[in-house]
């Protein structure tokens, strides 16, 4: 025997399976099909309900009419003399009413009950069980439905009451065959408007479901596709369009991610290929430890920019998780500035560039000491590395509405216009300085992710070759 | 053989210039596009080797301009991006060759000879003429079956000679090629050389193989 290892097939979502009623019931198709059909049944049951009665009303107000026509002919036929009673009937007007159980019926009788005439047709049945004045439906000699009407009338002052009834068997029939033809041709109207509802609720969801496999087309490789919004139907454009912008702001995302990443894995290459450029050259040949140990200082300095970068990467994607812990203290503004210039000091020492202070103004909010000192410095740093020989850096610190603003204007080579918006963008460096001033490119983006956890901002303006200004914001209260 | 290394970044440049020096190449150095650009296109150089993020003029426009220019000297890049479309567009610049950073050094060098090769007839890693052998990739050089030791600079006048084998050149095509950019020339030297190679190849051997030509060079040849 051999075992055949069967693997359960995953059924894809839009397949239609043996669906559970509260699937179905979830599919717009069902309910809408439902819905159509309830409708439909509740209207042609209220139109035949309607229908029928109509017709009943008017097949009966005719045989009424009759009815009463014949009524008024009858009653002119009696006569009153000297207290007799006076039928007269020719054999013409007798015509129907002499062929027994033709449908066609009269009885005449006085008040008190006493019967007078009687059409032949009635023989020895009679209509008179009956006294109230009116219209009656009951039945016929022959045990047909009769349409009777009993009116009461004088003549010279006797008082009689006239029968006058007519078989309405065909009108009857006339009834039920149409009872008959609503109760058949509706259901079937129903049912064809049901087939039909099913189609056009698919028909109506078609594009809907091209729209679906338009979108199952998109994947992460392929990003940039769009659903044509002039291909689907009017009433799918503005989802198709509010698709297509999510899908921009998804594909721009996407896009920076992965700029990250290998705008990432490029500064880290660089100094991966020192060490190993180094290593390899090294063990090529025997040589005098003065030589290991450049080889091993060159590694040593790699290393480090190495664990710098990594150490501010990861820095920056907690800010961007904000799963970085702030210390909420109160910190004296002035007190973090004066840490700052301290520690930059050596490095504009260096670069024979003058950092003053002016106008510092006292100011106390609650952030993070550390990460504020971090902040200044990387401003500090870059406008002490991009200035010119013999330039200086100037920091004010003032109090401002709600803002606490510290400036940090420089003599530097200034940005240019089409570069300011980049200047907090991960890894930009200005081409003109590549190489030639060191940095990762990330101090300001971390600049900036520390102010905006503080619920400030740093904006920037420049004049190229004249020098840049960094304005940071900080809420006094947060 | 004279080759330019294009590197901003200053270790590696460094790492570079020393590994290929100690494998007797001659080796310029220069930190940004714009002097890299300026030296591919005015110095004779058997190789270059073009990093392409490079300050002030990148990679791929030094390499379109020295095209522009006819100079066919190969080029090998040298990227720190992997990205497909990166190799593809540096092969349809013009360049010869990539190699990704970071790279392994005997790798890169195997590149350089490979690329050194293409140059010229030869094809393979061992260049023979007559029953002289020169073994490209190790650097050791045989005749009749026997070592012979070269210094670096013999070695490297030698295989200079054996690449263009059969041809004659100049001493200022030597100068040009063996020598670094900031070399003092003075061409006594390279007779100084080819006394030494002499004495080393041909001495003792019936068949001499390098020979003079009278105002215009020498040549490296087995027939007479």
């Amino acid at each position: 025997m051999i075992a055949i290892n069967r693997r359960p097939l995953k059924t894809h979502p839009l397949t239609p399976g043996p669906w559970p009623l509260t699937t179905m019931l979830r599919s717009i198709k069902t309910r809408l099909f439902i819905w159509l059909i309830t409708s439909f049944t509740v209207i042609m049951a209220v139109l035949g309900i309607f229908l029928y009665n109509r017709l009943d009303v008017i097949v009966m107000d005719s045989v009424d009419h009759l009815l009463s026509d014949k009524s008024e002919i009858l009653k002119g036929l009696v006569h009153v003399e000297k207290g007799e009673v006076e039928f007269e009937i020719s054999e013409v007007t007798a015509g129907d009413y002499s062929i027994k159980n033709s449908g066609h019926y009269f009885e005449l009788i006085d008040v008190t009950g006493v019967p007078l005439v009687k059409s032949k047709s009635l023989g020895n049945f009679t209509l008179t069980a009956i006294r109230v004045a009116g219209i009656h439906t009951t039945t016929g000699p022959a045990g047909e439905p009769i349409r009777l009407l009993i009116e009461d009338f004088s003549v010279n002052n006797e008082r009689f009451l006239i029968y006058v009834a007519e078989g309405i068997t065909a009108d009857i029939n006339l009834l039920r065959s149409f009872k008959l033809f609503l109760s058949i041709v509706f259901p079937l109207t129903i049912l064809i408007s049901g087939l039909g509802s099913i189609v056009i609720v698919w028909l109506s969801l078609r594009p809907l479901a091209s729209f679906s496999s338009q979108i199952g087309r998109i994947t992460e490789k392929r990003l940039h596709e769009r659903v044509d919004a002039n291909d689907v139907d009017a009433e799918l454009k503005a989802l198709a369009s509010s698709f297509n912008e999510t899908m921009d702001r998804l594909e721009k995302a996407f896009q920076a991610q992965r700029d990250f990443l290998s705008d990432a894995s490029h500064e880290l290459r660089t100094p991966t290929s020192v060490i190993k450029s180094t290593v390899d050259v090294a063990l090529r040949r025997e040589r005098p430890v003065e030589e290991y140990r450049e080889a091993l200082e060159t590694i040593k300095t790699a290393t480090e920019r190495m664990g710098g970068l990594i150490d501010r990467l990861l820095r920056l994607s907690r800010l961007d998780a904000e799963q970085l812990k702030f210390k909420n203290e109160n910190i004296s503004l002035k007190d973090v500035l004066e840490i700052t210039l301290k520690t930059i000091s050596p490095l504009a020492q260096e670069r024979e560039i003058r950092v003053n202070a002016e106008k510092i103004e006292e100011i106390v909010l609650t952030g993070d000491k550390d990460q504020l000192i971090e902040l200044f410095l990387s401003i500090l740093d870059n406008s002490i590395k991009y200035n010119r020989p013999n330039g200086s850096v100037t920091v004010s610190m003032t109090r401002s509405g709600e803002w606490a603003i510290t400036r940090i204007m420089d003599t530097g080579i200034g940005i240019a216009p089409e570069a300011l918006d980049k200047v907090f963008a991960r890894f930009y460096r200005a081409d003109l300085s590549r190489g030639e001033i060191a940095g990762t490119g990330l101090g300001l983006p971390i600049a900036k992710g520390i102010a905006e956890s503080h619920g400030g901002r740093i904006e920037v303006e420049s004049e190229f070759g004249k020098g840049t200004t960094f304005s940071v914001y900080l809420p006094l209260s947060k | 053989m004279r080759i330019l290394v294009v590197e901003d970044e200053k270790a590696l440049a460094n790492n570079l210039k020393k590994g290929l020096s100690e494998e007797g190449y001659s080796v310029d150095v220069a930190y940004d596009g714009e002097e890299g650009g300026f030296m591919a296109e005015t110095e004779p150089y058997d190789l270059i080797i073009l990093d392409i993020m490079l300050p002030k003029v990148d990679g791929f426009t030094i390499l379109k301009n020295i095209r522009k220019q006819k100079i066919k000297t190969p080029v090998l890049m040298l990227t720190a991006r992997d990205t497909v479309s990166d190799k593809i567009k540096g092969l349809d610049t013009g360049a010869d060759d990539y190699i990704t950073k970071p790279f392994d050094f005997d790798e890169l060098l195997a590149r350089v000879r490979a690329l050194l090769r293409r140059k010229g007839e030869v094809k393979t890693a061992i260049i023979t003429i007559g029953d002289l052998e020169i073994n490209t990739a190790g650097h050791q050089v045989r005749r009749g079956g026997t070592d012979i030791p070269l210094s670096a600079r013999e070695y490297a006048l030698l295989e200079y000679l054996a690449y263009n084998k059969g041809k004659v050149v100049s001493r200022t095509n030597i100068s040009e090629h063996i020598y670094e950019y900031d070399f003092d020339l003075d061409s006594n030297i390279i007779d100084v050389y080819i006394n030494f190679l002499r004495n080393k190849v041909d001495k003792g051997f019936e068949k001499k193989l390098i020979h003079t030509v009278r105002g215009a060079g020498y040549i490296l040849k087995s027939d007479q």
